[in-house]
């Protein structure tokens, strides 16, 4: 926060810029079939690209940049839920984003709707609308009761979540297999199929929200005291919490649209980053998009690597970390 | 905000408040006007912390006025509100992970741009305020892991980086063993009397309230019962019948004037 408490914060952000370096550079020459730097320099010749260069630059190159981005984007939603809601179990899947956006793309590959506007497909479009949706109904639920509190909104959240679940089910026991078994994998999250045009998508929403974010870092750090002080000090806890939300949901519909519900970064990140850079959202907010994105692509490269060739979903990589993640904050928070 | 000569720093008028059917402030009037001290007192329950809430408008007034140097509290911005008063409340998060001097530096808020970090001019700013509540060697020390009294301290530390011109505190010795009590007094004190800062306290320690202020508001049942000089109420019957229960009286040393005692049962 100051030249007296920004010295370990300084060291752990050169070991974390470094070490997105390193990662952002490594990935993509990692795979079930491994490039060196010789095979893609001569990317900038005249030459028709070799298969190397292709696998390199078309293939891993924006998928590690999604990776990134989605990591990044999630771990800075999911600390700002947890200033806003003051819970250490906030993020923006706990007020039901994941089940409203799974809920989407389920419908769309129920409907087996093909339309699509250039470069964005149907599923994703209602994946984005599904979370826009559970996310604006759970803050409306939740500011239409008397009395309303945070407490509330994430009670409402699970509510949500839940009956988008039941609603998925429900699609799903009508579904054929083809359908089933896209749903399905759909929901396990995955960076496989992509672009850079996916990369641009992601990257427009998760930069606008991101940015509404990153601006109120003094506001989420007076938000984490609780909103008795925050408004003592003149934040105007309704306008910063009405921002927040919904530059969350903007940014993670961007993200789990592309890439389906990737869950636990949001949760997981913000903690570890906290042990790291201290509680200050300034330090924080740059540390959980540096941290994010550098365990998001970690993930991914473990997924495309370790049974190549074949992939393990994402989800199901983040998920077995948050399990005992989870256990972990219950025995270091316990209350 | 600037305080204009002679306008009242707040004027409440008529102020109503409801939770559900009971009605928390009945139609409560007052002033606070520049470098008074003025003690709330009153049982548990008369409504005194939502007063107190509606004039930093931490609630918002749905029934009667709050002024704030002339203007409706609910006109203003929460920031300029802020600029000008500092609000101690009742009681502190559970979970506050920050240190003393990060949290010091938070209250500079409504005073600097949200949107940088505080620099190093900032911190030492934020310092000298914690040096003035004798709180200088706590700065690296996390808030949460701090004694009631030493919080407290730190919390009226937060509210003077505000820079305010008018300090309210909710209840700001209860809880406290007798040194911290003392302690906040003295800051209190000096704060009043040597840079004129005006305080609103709402506290049940009577004699602290007798001895400290300018003026006591007393309430009862949501309504301003009383509102004039210590020495009025300070005796019987109306003590006794503002808080139901008998009083002993002892007249202190010089200026120190009468301190009350709720009478022993045995």
């Amino acid at each position: 926060m100051t030249a007296r408490t920004r010295k370990p914060a300084t060291r752990a952000f050169a070991s974390l810029i470094l070490l997105a370096a390193v990662v952002a550079v490594a990935a993509p020459l990692v795979g079930s079939s491994n490039v060196s730097f010789s095979d893609i320099a001569g990317i900038f010749d005249a030459e028709p690209p070799t298969a190397a260069e292709r696998i390199f630059w078309q293939v891993r190159a924006p998928r590690v940049i999604l990776a990134f981005i989605a990591g990044a984007t999630l771990a800075l939603c999911g600390l700002s839920f947890q200033a806003v809601f003051r819970n250490p179990l906030a993020s923006p899947f706990t007020l039901g984003v994941s089940g409203g956006a799974a809920f989407g793309a389920v419908l769309a590959i129920k409907l087996g709707l093909a339309f699509s506007i250039p470069g964005v497909s149907v599923t994703q479009i209602f994946a984005f609308g599904g979370a826009l949706a559970s996310i604006f109904l759970v803050y409306g639920i939740a500011r239409a009761r008397k009395g309303f509190t945070m407490a509330t909104m994430l009670l409402t959240g699970v509510a949500v979540s839940f009956f988008f679940s039941a609603l998925i089910m429900f699609i799903q026991f009508f579904a054929d297999y083809a359908h089933s078994f896209s749903m399905v994998r759909w929901m396990m999250g995955s960076l496989s199929i992509v672009g850079y045009k996916q990369v641009a998508q992601a990257a427009v929403l998760s930069a606008a929200g991101g940015a509404a974010i990153f601006l109120r870092r003094s506001e989420m750090n007076l938000l984490t005291a609780g909103d008795e002080i925050a408004r003592g000090r003149g934040v105007d806890v309704d306008r910063s919490r009405a921002a927040i939300f919904f530059a969350v949901s903007l940014a993670t519909g961007g993200v789990v649209a592309i890439c389906g519900p990737i869950g636990f970064v949001g949760l997981m990140i913000p903690h570890i980053m906290r042990l790291i850079v201290g509680p200050d959202h300034f330090d924080l907010a740059p540390a959980c998009i540096l941290g994010g994105g550098i365990f998001l692509v970690l993930c991914d490269t473990f997924a495309r690597t370790a049974i190549s060739p074949f992939e393990i979903p994402i989800g199901v990589i983040t998920a077995m970390l948050g399990g005992p993640f989870f256990i972990w904050l219950l025995f270091r928070h316990p209350n | 905000m600037m305080p204009a000569d002679n306008c009242p720093i707040y004027s409440v008028r008529s102020l109503s408040y409801e939770i559900g059917d009971k009605r928390v402030l009945d139609s409560v009037s007052m002033d606070a006007k520049p470098g008074e001290f003025i003690a709330v007192v009153g049982p548990n329950g008369a409504g005194k912390s939502t007063l107190l809430r509606h004039l930093v408008r931490v609630i918002m007034p749905p029934k009667g006025a709050v002024l704030l140097y002339g203007k409706c509290v609910t006109t203003l911005r929460q920031r300029e509100i802020a600029a000008g008063v500092g609000y101690v409340p009742q009681s502190s998060p559970v979970y506050l992970p920050f240190t003393a001097l990060q949290f010091v530096l938070m209250g500079r808020y409504p005073r600097m741009n949200p949107l940088v970090r505080p620099d190093d001019r900032e911190a030492a700013r934020a310092l000298e305020i914690l040096n003035d509540v004798g709180m200088a060697d706590f700065a690296d020390r996390r808030v949460d892991m701090m004694s009631g009294g030493e919080r407290q301290k730190i919390f009226i530390a937060a509210a003077l980086a505000q820079e305010p011109s008018v300090l309210l505190l909710d209840e700001p010795t209860t809880y406290l063993d007798p040194k911290h009590q003392r302690d906040i007094q003295r800051i209190l004190q000096s704060l009043h009397r040597e840079r004129g800062t005006s305080v609103v306290a709402v506290t049940h320690d009577i004699n602290f309230a007798a001895r400290f202020s300018d003026r006591i508001v007393a309430m009862k049942k949501g309504a301003a019962v009383y509102d004039g000089p210590p020495d009025g109420l300070m005796r019987k019957p109306r003590l006794e019948e503002l808080f139901d229960t008998e009083f002993d009286y002892a007249r202190g040393d010089g200026e120190d004037g009468v301190f009350a005692f709720p009478r022993r049962s045995l």
